[in-house]
């Protein structure tokens, strides 16, 4: 079956309001100046007519029945209509007998070329005189007044056909087709000004209307892939529109800041690992080049080993996002020991904070049990602690609270934080964010906290953050199940 | 010839570093954007190889700064950022070369020893003094059809007074451009070289061609 494409007037909202708008007011239009036209033109043909009919009134007034015989008492000086063709008024009074009572001077030797039997009612209709064109006519029958009697009519059905009368009685209609060519003339001029009125009317109210839109679409167009910077912004506030543009804005922002991260992430990634390939090629490189030199290649060598190391956490802690991301992350879950993973993660973070004075201060002993991933959850202390040992200054002490209720269990971190920033809170759970932006850190990479948010919300662990005079606070609730 | 090398990383500026002095460089180091500015002002190294991302002063500003103080020394970028828009910057921001990590060390050698022909408008690697020839692409010296072998210090100081040809070089300044640091080297150690290189490379019966201008330095005329 041949697939239907719609108009190309259709697929705009200008065009199908425009061409939706001119049709309606357009059949509008059309419609009412046809019922106009005829309703007028009935109306003045009905009076037409009934002016002829008082016409005719008065020549049957003046036709009386005599004891002579039937007689029409007509005047011409009274009538000057009918006294010449240029008064463009006849008519014929015709007598039961089908003898001719009287004919109108006007006439002049014509004949009226119309039916002259008895009518029940007036007829009316057309015809063409020679010589002065086309007439309005009507046929009336009637029964003279007789000389001194009152009663006068016109005829019945059932009198007596042997006393009717027919008056035949035209009249020219030029003028009056001309006053009606007028009349029509003036009605469909103006529905043509009205319709270009209309036209005008709806262009500009649409290109007015819809400019909002225009100028949405113009701003959207102009965005540019390569530059997200950009906001739509609307000359005047439309009630309708405004939603839209808030939402395109958001959007925007969104988006821009996704390809923000994005690019930021492809240049973290690309500094994490080739900073240690650029090591890693140069030490060899270097050393090939003189391996007789033993004391130069062997401190290379501890370079390429702890590189190595470096390299194979970095890896592992993609991998681990990678499988997070993936939903392939396999969770176990078993009764651990809360107390006891925060310990331990401490006995390895000690390492790092032993030379620079930094101390825990976690006061319970008891254990606090809860159901969870034993891997998952003590790589999610050990990161914090390493992390909190890592930005606190010497000599600080990092502060880990406990605290079991009925609804859950909750572990506070907090630790002195002098370089951050109430705005770094929010993306420090970004993949390979580092507050330095030069990413000198060394051996932390940044993906720490990635991993700690991932892990969490694999877990369903709740976490929140703080910062309370320098002093930065995370926040883990583990919901009682 | 000295360098100056700014880089982070600190087991790449030690490869690098002794990979630059192995070819005869003198390295100065630095991993901090201020304090490698300071000295970038300080010295008229040869070469500038610069990293990108440095604590304390970013790459860029250091050229900026550098460039808006009418510093013309050569700067070589190394960075790990490797857009077209990344090097479009480099460049446009004032950096004589870009190259991204990670590179080939024999391209970095190249590359600097490029910068340093340009800065003494030298564009042919070969220069040629009776029956001496030098490449200081490649790093060789011959008399005649020999190859002579000069230690890298040693043809660092005959490049750069090959670069210098016809002016005096003082003691000093053959320090300054052949010893990484600050001066603490004896103006004696550039004698001895001196003495080494002219006896390498004299042919007999003509005159030595590293002159000695008493109280001066030395000049190749």
């Amino acid at each position: 079956m041949k697939r239907f494409i719609p108009p190309p007037w259709t697929q705009s909202i200008h065009g199908y309001l425009t061409a939706a708008l001119l049709f309606g007011a357009g059949f509008l239009v059309v419609v009412t100046s046809l019922l106009l036209d005829s309703r007028i033109r009935t109306f003045l043909e009905d009076r037409y007519d009934e002016d002829l009919m008082g016409r005719a009134q008065t020549l049957i007034t003046l036709t009386k029945e005599f004891d002579e015989g039937i007689e029409l008492d007509y005047a011409g000086e009274f009538m000057p209509e009918f006294e010449t063709p240029e008064g463009g008024e006849f008519f014929e009074v015709w007598l039961p007998d089908d003898k001719l009572l009287e004919g109108s001077e006007s006439l002049v030797g014509r004949k009226l070329n119309l039916p002259h039997d008895p009518v029940p009612a007036p007829r009316f209709g057309d015809m063409e005189l020679d010589g002065t064109g086309t007439c309005r006519t009507v046929i009336v029958s009637f029964i003279p007044q007789k000389e001194d009697a009152d009663v006068e009519g016109q005829l019945e059905l059932g009198d007596d056909h042997s006393e009717v009368v027919t008056l035949l009685l035209a009249r020219k209609r030029g003028d009056f087709d001309r006053f009606l060519l007028v009349i029509r003339t003036w009605i469909w001029g103006s529905l043509a000004f009205l319709l270009g009125l209309i036209i005008l009317l709806v262009r500009f109210v649409l290109r007015r209307g819809l400019a909002p839109l225009d100028d949405i679409r113009r701003q959207v167009m102009a965005i540019d892939s390569e530059d997200l910077t950009c906001r739509i912004d609307l000359n005047r506030p439309v009630m309708e529109l405004n939603p839209v543009v808030t939402q395109l804005n958001a959007l925007l922002e969104r988006l821009e800041e996704a390809v923000i991260r994005e690019r930021r992430f492809t240049s973290d990634v690309a500094h994490e690992l080739r900073t240690p390939l650029s090591e890693l090629r140069t030490l060899s490189e270097v050393g090939l080049r003189d391996p007789n030199d033993v004391a130069m290649v062997s401190s290379f060598l501890g370079d390429v080993h702890d590189i190595s190391l470096e390299m194979q956490h970095l890896v592992e802690n993609l991998l681990d996002l990678t499988r997070c991301d993936s939903g392939s992350r396999v969770t176990i879950p078993e009764e651990i020991d809360v107390t006891e993973a925060i310990r331990k993660a401490w006995s390895r973070a000690a390492i790092a904070a032993a030379p620079r004075n930094i101390q825990l201060s976690f006061m319970v002993e008891d254990p606090v049990r809860i159901q969870s991933d034993r891997i998952m959850v003590e790589q999610i202390f050990q990161n914090l602690l390493n992390n909190a040992v890592t930005h606190s200054p010497p000599g600080s002490t990092v502060r880990v609270e406990l605290t079991a209720g009925d609804s859950g269990t909750e572990v506070v971190v907090t630790n002195p934080a002098p370089q951050l920033d109430s705005v770094d809170l929010r993306q420090m759970f970004d993949r390979f964010w580092q507050k330095d932006s030069a990413r000198t850190g060394g051996k932390n990479t940044g993906l720490g906290l990635a991993i700690v948010s991932s892990f969490t919300k694999i877990l369903e662990i709740q976490v929140s953050t703080r910062l309370v005079n320098q002093n930065f606070s995370l926040s883990l609730f583990f919901p009682r199940p | 010839m000295k360098l100056l090398l700014v880089e982070d990383s600190v087991r790449l500026q030690n490869s690098l570093k002794k990979g630059l002095e192995k070819e005869g460089f003198a390295v100065d180091v630095c991993g901090e954007g201020r304090e490698a500015y300071d000295m970038a002002v300080a010295y008229d190294y040869d070469v500038i190889v610069l990293d990108l991302m440095l604590p304390g002063m970013n790459g860029l500003t250091i050229l900026e700064k550098l460039r808006a103080g009418g510093r013309q020394t050569h700067v070589l970028i190394l960075s790990a950022k490797d857009q077209v828009a990344d090097r479009i910057r480099g460049l446009e921001t004032g950096a004589d070369d870009y190259l991204i990590k990670p590179f080939d060390f024999t391209e970095l050698l190249a590359r600097v020893k490029a910068l340093i022909r340009r800065r003494y408008a030298t564009k042919n690697p070969i220069v040629q003094i009776g029956a001496l020839k030098v490449n200081t692409a490649l790093g060789k010296v011959w008399r005649g059809d020999d190859e002579v072998n000069l230690s890298p210090k040693e043809f660092t100081l005959l490049e750069y007074l090959l670069s210098r040809r016809g002016r005096v070089v003082s003691r000093d300044t053959l320090v300054d451009h052949l010893y990484e640091g600050y001066g603490d080297v004896s103006s004696n150690v550039i004698d001895v070289v001196v003495c080494k290189i002219r006896k390498k490379i004299r042919i007999r019966g003509e005159p030595n061609l590293i002159q000695t201008r008493r109280g001066f330095g030395y000049v190749i005329p």
